[in-house]
């Protein structure tokens, strides 16, 4: 009896173990929305292209590439900071189904970022990027999972983000050569169009086209390319904020260019900057709380 | 039930948890849960991320994750129970070899379960591998788990999951591939065979199909 009994709790375990296999896809499948507002963050956060010109450059003239230089350097300027806080608000739009997250950011530098999801579905679950490790705390479960390998690509079958790219910490200057290409009126508004460029290929959008703001120095929208040269995403700016004396986006429209009626509308809120943070919001202990 | 945790440094965890269940059912146990990190001063061998902060040049060089735990559990009428686990995670290079080994004994019964994966990023190539097995006085089989996925193009991957349950006598292999941006949406075309050797002869199964989706339920 008790020999069935332990073949039983066996078999349980055995199911529970490939619950856990498939879970840890699933997780990271569902992690896709947080790797999209720390992408749409890290864009208005460093949204601040490349300024060397480089090979990529080729083409421009000196003159456009110097301008695309100042105008990069400006918007750098304006955006830097030691850390910032802030309450972010993501309104995902999948055809007729539109779903609600909310969250807790707080960001430290480039290499630190702690998240904790406060809407009913996801409360509690947070996530941890130390540099290019990626931890994440599942409450229902009470488990730490550390992702890497190739977990880290995870998402890809149904969005081009995944968690290499949120844990790409490095700016888009190091990344991307820019160059001006024209000038345009958005939204009654005067811009310019830099087009950012990488031969690397590690980046996920080897191509970017922003149109930024000539007064404020705000980029306004941003276009995400492929390496193929297919549009996948476009960024839409929709507010911008004065804020400790910077300006900064703080609703963003992101529209997937291969999916019809779909995109995510991403909004800050409460927003704080270099504000102290001590090293205790960046452990275990603030993980999993 | 009562739970204590502790954080002896920034990035490791230690947990104790002691409960008294209606049925008068004891269960204590204890969790050890840490990242493993390169030590920033030196020679490059592993010393377990035990004493950095989070400012710790350490952790940017983190390179895995450890977790131990034991517990006991005294139940009236039937014998103690004790169980114990490993669970270790390491980046090797574009490897990332995983294993956790539990086991659990009673008076008169033991058993333990293994289990050993790596998975692989290589340029557009990924690959997952996992075996488990059990050991002891246990039914259980060994399964094997495999997933390849291939990046064709950005908008196309090629998947190729692969799976064989030993006790059941069950092999099934199935190739996906996955294109994006069709009709603003996503068409897949799958072919799985699946091969049951249980009875005589082994039966085959097959099966292929194509469909469309417009909302992907990736959130």
């Amino acid at each position: 009896m008790r020999s069935r009994l332990c073949n039983k709790e066996v078999a349980m375990k055995k199911a529970s173990n490939y619950f856990v296999i498939i879970s840890r896809f699933a997780k990271v499948f569902l992690f896709a929305a947080g790797a999209l507002l720390l992408m749409a963050q890290a864009v208005m956060a460093q949204g601040t292209p490349g300024q060397d010109g480089g090979a990529a450059a080729a083409g421009s003239t000196a003159g456009s590439s110097r301008e695309a230089d100042a105008l990069l350097e400006a918007i750098d300027s304006a955006q830097r900071y030691s850390s910032i806080s802030y309450i972010g608000l993501m309104e995902i739009t999948q055809g007729s189904r539109v779903l609600k997250k909310q969250f807790i950011a707080n960001a430290r530098g480039s290499d630190k970022v702690i998240l904790e999801f406060t809407n009913p579905e996801d409360k509690g679950t947070r996530m941890l990027r130390l540099g290019s490790t990626i931890w994440m705390y599942f409450p229902s479960e009470g488990e730490t999972v550390r992702i890497s390998g190739s977990l880290l690509r995870q998402g890809l079958m149904g969005s081009n983000l995944s968690y290499e790219e949120v844990a790409e910490g490095e700016s888009l200057r190091e990344a991307y050569s820019a160059q001006i290409i024209k000038e345009e009126t958005l939204d009654g508004r005067l811009c310019k169009l830099l087009k950012l460029v990488s031969s690397r290929t590690d980046i996920s959008y080897p191509v970017l086209i922003l149109w930024v703001d000539a007064s404020r120095k705000v980029p306004l929208k941003i276009e995400l390319y492929a390496r193929s040269g297919i549009l996948m995403k476009t960024m839409y700016v929709k507010e911008i904020e004065a804020i400790a004396g910077r300006q900064l986006p703080t609703r963003v429209e992101i529209v997937d260019a291969l999916k019809k009626n779909s995109k995510t509308v991403f909004s800050m809120q409460s927003v704080k900057i270099d504000v102290a943070m001590p090293d205790s919001m960046f452990s275990m202990e603030a993980l999993t709380k | 039930m009562v739970c204590f945790s502790i954080f002896p440094s920034s990035m490791s965890r230690i947990e104790a948890l002691a409960s008294i269940d209606g049925d008068s059912t004891i269960t204590a146990g204890a969790r050890y849960f840490t990242s493993i990190g390169m030590g920033s001063s030196a020679n490059g061998r592993l010393t377990g991320a035990l004493s950095g902060g989070a400012s710790s040049p350490s952790l940017a060089s983190d390179v895995g994750s450890l977790a131990l735990s034991a517990g006991w559990r005294c139940k009236q009428g039937s014998a103690d129970e004790f169980a114990g686990s490993f669970e270790l995670q390491v980046d090797a290079g574009p490897f990332v070899p995983y294993t956790e080994f539990s086991a659990r004994t009673t008076d008169s019964t033991a058993y333990a379960l293994a289990m050993l994966g790596t998975s692989l990023a290589i340029s557009d190539l990924s690959l997952t591998m996992e075996a488990h097995t059990a050991l002891g006085q246990s039914s259980a089989g060994t399964q094997l788990f495999f997933l390849g996925t291939w990046k064709a193009s950005d908008l196309t991957s090629i998947s190729f999951p692969v799976f064989w349950l030993a006790d059941a006598h069950i092999l099934a292999a199935s190739s996906i591939a996955q294109f994006q941006g069709i009709l603003g949406g996503r068409l897949d075309f799958s072919a799985t065979a699946s091969w049951i050797f249980a009875g005589s002869p082994a039966s085959f199964l097959w099966k292929i199909g194509a469909y469309w989706t417009r909302s992907l339920s990736t959130y």
